[in-house]
Parts: structure tokens; C-alpha cells; sequence
């Protein structure tokens, strides 16, 4: 496990140094609706204030395959607690996701490691989140004029896909002014939501559970 | 008057909670001698030839505020065939056989090969010290027994390796009589504890290898 994890750290490293991906097209047609405005953003995981959500989660990278449980719970207003574990129970990794951003609580030492903790905060924090205002960059209709794009212009560039009640379809990530597709999360085919990086081999796949 | 009633009655369902509470905490005194320990753990690998279970896994997590809850079954062979088959809240299934793993996950099967890898074999070890009756030959845990008036508890601590990194200690707790497997406790190094609990134990019944195949 140590040694198989060492080696996927070391690809996903090169893979984030030497980066490359393909271009996100907008469509043609695509309308600003509106720019410098201030937009509720829901992403696909919300948690209810003190329930637990449970999802069944796979990480393939590299070749290699790592399965367990994750538990999504609405700790405070402004936080979200994330916890991975194996089926058997031990726990590999505990998150916050915050409005300040991403903080590691707790990681086995196989996953202590910068870039694969800042790999799995920016995962997480793709799909799941507190409800809350953001400042976008532009609005645009998607090519229906059903949904909504909304541009968040930053150190990456943002691209939420999202239905006019503000329920998430898609979120596509860009190198900044370059359109490039780093990172895309969507929801498949049989429902489980998928990150998936671009430029290199990493998938993290989540499929919820019902549990009694 | 009435206040005193009430009191009473307080009182009673106080007394009845505590005594209750009394008749399931067990006391354990530590098994020291050299001679009572080995009778100890041969009786349990006569009686644990094979072991057939369902299990209850309770995960506490403070932060959660939630008791995780897995369901599944357990089978044992010895020397140290195990086949741990998880059926709710989701399919996951764990086969350790003759040096060799198997994960079943979904549709999805990972075969690993326990050649050279540490970490396997330490687990192989923990079923065979605890069930095959060879915990005193272990160099990669230490371990206490203790007794009490109708269980037997094996607390064994990893020294070495990937094991020693993710948990500070072990707990097995079988009947003293039946030498059925009651539970497992595992304490983790982050703070957290899992516990198996068996039920449907079924000692020294014939299991098809069948159910341990790795391929």
C-alpha cells in the first residue's frame, strides 16, 4: 500500500508540473446575462445543518485503486466536515471545508502529503460546500437558454453549469484566460458525481448511499 | 407527599438503570502466568477451527455525532483464511487466503499477491495470533490477556510497521465457556473506535475453500 501509494504521488506530481488539457468551448450563441454580480452557488453536495450524508467513494490514479466510505456533515453554518474511511473503519483522511478554504483535521501517513492533500481539498471543494453568495465574473444562458453559466475569474477560472434554481449540473475548471480544461465534475450516468482531472490520471468518484 | 412520590420512583428507575448497567460491565483481571495463558489460547484454537458470524460494525466518530453503521458476514479457517463480506450499507468484500488478497468492490476486483508486503502479512498474523492461538510468537504485537467472570479479552498492541501507524490498539473479546467470538475493538491512532460485534457465531462448522478462493 505504502509503495504503490508512493509511486502515485510522484505521477501525480509530474503530472501537475507538466500540465496540459483541452479546450473548454462555450457555445456560440451564449448571451452575458449579467457581469460583476453576486450569485447564490449550490453545489452538488449540500448537507443539512447536524445530518449526515454517506457516499460510497473510489480513487483511481495511475492504475491504481482505492475504495472506501466518505461522510459529508454540516458541523457548523460556515463548515462542512469531511471524513474518508476504508469499509473496514479506519479512517484516512478528515477535511473542513470553510468558507476559508480547505484545512486537513486528520490524514493516515500514506496520504500526508502536500500535493496529494491540496489535490483532494480542491476535489472535495469542487462538489461540496456551504450554500452561500459568491461574486461572479460574468452570467451567460447556456446554448438552450434554459441554464445558466456562471464565470468566477480567479486564480483558476470557474465555470458553474447550473439550472435557474441553482442546482449544479456541471463545474468545469480553466487555466486562467486560456480556456484549457483542467478539472470537470459532473454527475454520470448512474447518478455517482465524478471529478476528473485532465491533465492527469485521477478520478474521484462518489455515489450516494442510503443508509437506514 | 406527592414530591416524595415522585422521588421514589426516580430513585427506583435510577437503581434499576445502575444495577443493569452493573450486570453488563464485566471486571477483568490480568492473566499473567506463563502456563494459564498457553492453556488459554489453545482452547481457543481447538475451538476456533473454523468460526462462521454476522457482524455489526459500529464506527464512533465524536465529530460526526453518528454512530457508522456496516453489516456483513465473517468466516474463518484456519490456519488464517478470512473472508470478511460486507453487505450494507454497501457490497465490499475482503478474502485473505494463502498469502494471497482479494477486494471485491462493486464490479470491481483487486487480486494482491501478500509476497513481500508488510502490512498483509501483519494482518495475516493478528487473525493467527488471536484465532490459531499464536499470539505469544508475535513480534509484531504485544499483548495482554485478561478474565473476568464469563469473557476472555485479548488487548494487543502493534510495534511495527503500517499497522502500528494506523492503530494504537486491538480488542478481542470471546465467552469463556463457549469461546465464541463476542467482538472486536479497534482503537485507532486518531482517536476514533471501531467495533465489530458478532452475532450467529457458529464455531466448528464445515466451510467450503470455495468461500476463501482469491481469484
Amino acid at each position: 500500500m505504502c509503495r504503490s501509494m508512493t509511486r502515485c504521488l510522484l505521477l501525480i506530481s509530474i503530472g501537475l508540473t507538466f500540465s496540459c488539457g483541452r479546450k473548454l468551448v462555450l457555445p456560440s450563441d451564449t448571451l452575458v446575462q449579467r457581469e460583476q454580480s453576486k450569485e447564490v452557488l449550490v453545489k452538488f453536495i449540500q448537507v443539512e445543518r447536524d445530518s449526515l450524508q454517506t457516499y460510497e467513494t473510489a480513487v483511481s490514479a495511475y492504475g491504481k485503486y482505492f475504495s472506501g466510505a466518505t461522510y459529508f456533515k454540516n458541523t457548523k453554518d460556515t463548515a462542512l466536515r469531511v471524513l474518508f474511511t476504508t469499509y473496514t473503519g479506519l479512517k484516512l483522511l478528515d477535511l473542513e471545508l470553510s468558507e476559508k478554504g480547505c484545512s486537513t483535521i486528520y490524514s493516515v501517513e500514506q496520504l500526508n502529503n502536500p500535493i496529494v492533500l491540496k489535490l483532494l481539498c480542491h476535489d472535495f471543494g469542487l462538489i461540496a460546500g456551504i450554500k452561500k453568495e459568491v461574486d461572479v465574473t460574468k452570467v451567460y444562458n447556456d446554448k438552450e437558454g434554459e441554464n445558466e453559466v456562471l464565470m468566477l475569474k480567479g486564480e483558476k477560472d470557474l465555470y458553474y453549469y447550473t439550472t435557474p434554481a441553482h442546482a449544479m449540473i456541471k463545474v468545469v475548471e480553466t487555466v486562467p484566460g486560456k480556456t484549457k480544461i483542467q478539472t470537470e465534475a459532473y454527475r454520470d450516468v448512474d447518478s455517482s458525481l465524478v471529478v476528473k482531472h485532465r491533465n492527469f490520471n485521477f478520478k474521484l468518484t462518489l455515489k450516494k448511499l442510503i443508509v437506514d | 407527599m406527592k414530591i416524595s412520590r415522585i422521588l421514589l420512583v426516580l430513585i427506583c428507575i435510577i437503581c434499576c438503570v445502575l444495577s443493569l448497567k452493573a450486570q453488563t460491565v464485566e471486571n477483568y483481571t490480568p492473566v499473567s502466568n506463563a502456563q494459564e495463558v498457553k492453556q488459554i489460547f489453545d482452547q481457543i484454537r481447538q475451538a476456533s477451527n473454523t468460526i462462521d458470524a454476522d457482524f455489526v460494525q459500529e464506527k464512533k466518530v465524536d465529530i460526526l455525532e453518528h454512530v457508522i453503521i456496516s453489516k456483513g458476514r465473517f468466516l474463518f479457517k484456519q490456519k488464517n483464511s478470512l473472508r470478511l463480506e460486507y453487505t450494507s450499507p454497501s457490497y465490499y468484500l475482503v478474502v485473505m487466503a494463502a498469502g494471497k488478497m482479494l477486494i471485491k468492490d462493486g464490479d470491481k476486483k483487486t487480486k494482491i499477491d501478500g509476497k513481500g508486503s508488510k502490512m498483509f502479512s501483519q494482518i495475516q498474523n493478528v487473525m493467527a495470533g488471536i484465532l490459531g492461538g499464536q499470539i505469544t510468537d508475535n513480534k509484531d504485537f504485544k499483548y495482554e490477556l485478561y478474565k473476568s467472570e464469563s469473557n476472555y479479552k485479548i488487548r494487543l498492541f502493534p510495534q511495527t510497521g503500517a499497522i502500528k501507524d494506523l492503530l494504537k490498539e486491538v480488542e478481542f473479546i470471546t465467552h469463556k465457556s463457549t469461546l465464541k467470538a463476542l467482538s472486536m475493538i479497534m482503537y485507532e491512532r486518531s482517536g476514533d473506535v471501531t467495533v465489530m460485534k458478532f452475532k450467529n457465531v457458529k464455531m466448528n462448522v464445515p466451510i467450503d475453500d470455495k468461500m476463501f478462493a482469491t481469484h
